[in-house]
């Protein structure tokens, strides 16, 4: 838990702070010598590792004699330096030591070896201390301050004595927040907070600095067992799935330019709801620095479709928009980019990066509550991390006919299997360090799986992925039309595209015409993954003998759309992220915690348009027809048709819709639901 | 500076003619993509799952050569199987050579010796298979 947080606030803090960073860079810089400082010190388990610094003290300071303690009034601290550690700020570099490992926000400072001999000469119990990554502050740093001499670091070791004693995440909270507050208090923070806030008041004239607000509320109420599919599919999974369910829900958006090409954005955005699995959530909260095209991003933010519609169509089966945000790092582009020298010729949109779901208690729960009704489910996985990329590639759908060839991909790795085994419940663990990062870019595996006893070893981690075909024709300046293919694959054999005519073929019409439309855009879809690469999966090496030399041809298959032998399933709290006509497990009312019904066949189309200025339109309906799983087949075919039908009256900052949507058939039951929803979107800055 | 230059004319040269690039590596993809979606391999039509008319637990399923009976009360076994004109050819192996594999087999799905079956294809279309031994039948529908 504590490293979790310490990797993603180190990560969030790296990009909020990099404005800062490249402040004193410079600073440091133009007073001459290097701007970056580092120094090996003592860490976890005795280990030396570099800590980094903003150089605060003359070059070469220490070069000359023995390694000095710092002093109050430190004749060797240059005029910028003083400042930076009055305030603490020559420790922001450090965030990469807490990034990478090495350190952790809270712990005992960090010591030269030179020194703990010194100190264990007088006091052997500092080798306790080696049980703790070192901290950028401590309980120490607060009581005692800097240390400069052996018997302060002395006092200092009792306190961080203590603090192994009586560590816990309270603890370091409220060490947190006095250091915080330590920096503040500081006069020149105190003036640069002055003159923040008075270039802001200039900013607001030249519009550098954007603060708006999102204020949403929606309520859902009908018949049946669940609020009709069509509402809450494609919504980031913020409408609750239970019926008769409501949310009230409050964004910040901030975005602050600082020139043409950089722009630094970020948002927290909180959800309150009523009868749903999440009472409070926190639905983003993500920090964006972008350089033209390009941007790094760290943080849980609602990712919009790459290329599908996000009204009208039903998404993509990898990086769809069905489940909560995942939280991650990542890195791309905004859009598309143009490549240059192909006279924009040839566009780019890519997009890589690793986060870690969030659902441990929630499968763990799942998995309790499928067992305690009789469900036997196998197992369920905590602590998986995840990675994502997608590519896609077009030619400028500017001209009269354009293609576009992409894939994405997103795997499961790392994390906890809690499997039955034997009556009992065994924990199996995966790596998650950088070879196992590695590993998952590219899906790799452990050619000695079955010596190793680990089947799910043959590829490492849980991956999905598609890969897209898209053609498009320009009829006139104003009407579009495009087909195209996205085709899924979970391992080898489904990029050889070995699981027939599997995939989500879809013709899109768009109108882009200004002022009223009526018919602003239609889609027409037809998603299958009924094939799987065949109905069984046969490797030789996945047996013992005799039977691994009887039966010699090697077929791949029973690809289990989304369901995992270790990951248990492809999913964000019961959602998911991919495409919502294979059933999410959310909707299994017995607890059983895999996709039940991934062999689906669906037909579904969707419009959308304007009856005045102010009033829209939304109508999309799916048929679909189920087979169940290759290993567990549906008794009954399945079965559902869901429809909905949207109104929308927009007026300045507000927006009133209204829908009603309903299900019937025999996979969400026979559900009627009335739908609400008022937002207002403001403007602070 | 000579370099550059023959660098530089050649991405005006490549970016000139990237166009076509682009569209014939789509239409090449697009082609093999589609000719690919052909199921089966040596299944041929038998490929997929079928479930025993009157059950719903009792599925055999056919891809490439290889056979998967299973009955989801019971359990389940591999096989090798061959597709010759009329005839289906189906040798069985047990993975621990458990008695209840062959019970299952032999009894519960009727087909006999476990190791050596030859069944007779009376009907095969998209969706039934009806197939039949000394005059019994078992008829098969496409799930």
């Amino acid at each position: 838990m504590k490293r979790f947080f310490d990797f993603f606030v180190s990560a969030l803090c790296l990009v909020l702070f990099s404005p800062l960073f490249l402040l004193c860079y410079l600073v440091i810089k133009i007073g001459g010598g290097p701007a970056i400082y580092k120094q090996e010190r003592i860490g976890k388990g005795g280990r030396p590792f570099y800590i980094y610094k903003f150089r605060s003290m003359k070059v070469d300071a220490e070069k000359e004699g023995e390694e000095l303690l710092q002093v109050d009034n430190d004749p060797r601290l240059t005029k910028i330096g003083r400042i930076l550690r009055s305030h603490h700020i020559d420790e922001l570099p450090q965030l990469w030591n807490v990034l990478r490992g090495d350190m952790s926000f809270v712990g005992p400072r960090p010591e030269r070896k030179y020194y703990i001999d010194q100190i264990m000469k007088r006091d052997s119990r500092y080798e306790k201390l080696y049980a703790l990554r070192p901290g950028v502050t401590s309980y120490a740093t607060l009581k005692n301050g800097y240390t400069d001499t052996i018997d302060k670091m002395l006092v200092r070791l009792g306190m961080d004595l203590y603090y192994l004693e009586h560590q816990s995440l309270w603890t370091d909270i409220k060490i947190l927040l006095k250091t915080f507050g330590s920096i503040v208090s500081g006069k020149i923070f105190c003036i640069s907070l002055a003159i923040l806030c008075v270039s802001n008041v200039h900013a607001q004239d030249s519009l550098q600095t954007h603060i708006t607000y999102d204020l949403t509320t929606e309520a859902a109420v009908g018949t049946g067992d669940f609020t009709a599919y069509q509402l809450t599919t494609n919504h980031h999974h913020v409408l609750a799935t239970r019926r008769n369910t409501a949310y009230l829900r409050g964004a910040v958006n901030v975005e602050h330019s600082f020139n043409k090409d950089w722009k630094l954005s970020g948002a927290i955005d909180v959800i309150g709801s009523l009868h749903a699995d999440h009472k409070a959530y926190l639905q983003q909260c993500y920090a964006n620095l972008s350089w033209k095209s390009f941007f790094v991003e760290v943080g849980s933010r609602e990712q919009e479709q790459v290329v599908r519609d996000p009204l009208l169509s039903v998404g993509s089966f990898v990086k769809g928009t069905n489940a909560k945000p995942i939280p991650q790092i990542h890195i791309g582009t905004n859009g598309f980019w143009n490549v240059p020298f192909t006279k924009e010729w040839v566009q780019i949109n890519f997009d890589f990066g690793y986060g870690k779901f969030l659902d441990n208690n929630y499968r763990e729960n799942r998995f309790r509550e499928g067992n305690e009704n009789g469900i036997k489910n196998q197992l369920y996985a905590t602590g998986a991390y995840y990675h994502q990329k997608h590519l896609y590639i077009r030619s400028n759908p500017e001209k009269p006919v354009f293609v576009m060839v992409g894939i994405e991909h997103a795997a499961q790795f790392g994390g906890t299997s809690h499997e039955y085994k034997n009556g009992m419940l065994v924990a199996k663990s995966k790596p998650a360090n950088f070879k196992a990062i590695w590993r998952v870019i590219l899906p790799l595996g452990d050619s000695n799986y079955f010596e190793n006893e680990a089947l799910e070893d043959w590829v490492y981690g849980n991956h999905v992925g598609v890969m897209t075909y898209q053609i498009g024709w320009n009829i006139n300046k104003n009407h579009q039309v495009q087909a195209y293919l996205d085709n899924p694959f979970e391992d080898g054999s489904g990029i050889r595209k070995g699981n027939g005519w599997d995939g989500l073929w879809g013709l899109q019409y768009n109108n882009k015409s200004a002022g009223r439309q009526y018919v602003r855009g239609v889609v027409l879809e037809y998603f299958q993954s009924t094939n799987q690469s065949g109905p069984l999966h046969w490797d030789s090496g996945d047996y013992p003998e005799p039977i691994r030399s009887q039966i010699t041809d090697l077929v791949t298959g029973n690809d289990n759309y989304y369901n995992h032998m270790f990951y248990d399933s492809y999913s964000h709290y019961g959602m998911t992220p991919g495409i919502g006509l294979i059933t999410s497990p959310i909707y299994n009312k017995d607890g059983y915690s895999q996709f039940r019904n991934n062999r689906v066949k669906a037909w579904h189309a969707g419009i959308n348009g304007e009856i005045t200025n102010q009033l829209s339109y939304l109508i999309k309906g799916s048929y679909q027809e189920g087979w169940g799983t290759y290993g567990a087949p549906a008794p009954q075919k399945l079965h559902s048709f869901d429809a909905m039908f949207q109104g929308i009256y927009t007026t300045g900052p507000w927006q009133f819709s209204a829908a009603y949507a309903f299900d019937k058939g025999n996979v969400y039951g026979d559900c009627n639901t009335f739908n609400f929803k008022i937002g207002y979107h403001g403007k602070i800055l | 500076m000579a370099t550059v230059t023959r660098l530089t004319l050649k991405l005006v040269i490549m970016a000139r003619f990237f166009k076509y690039f682009l569209f014939s590596l789509f239409a090449i993809h697009f082609s093999i993509l589609v000719s690919s979606c052909q199921e089966g391999r040596e299944a041929g039509d038998l490929l997929g799952q079928w479930r025993m008319d009157h059950t719903d637990s009792k599925y055999i399923s056919f891809s490439g050569s290889v056979v998967w009976v299973k009955d989801l009360k019971n359990c389940n076994v591999y096989g090798n199987f061959q597709h010759v004109g009329d005839s289906l050819f189906i040798q069985c192996y047990s993975e621990k050579a458990e008695k209840a594999d062959t019970i299952m087999i032999e009894e519960s799905f009727g087909f006999k010796p476990f190791n050596n079956i030859r069944l007779k294809i009376e009907q095969l279309d998209n969706d039934h298979i009806t197939l039949s031994k000394n005059g019994k039948t078992w008829i098969f529908n496409k799930w």
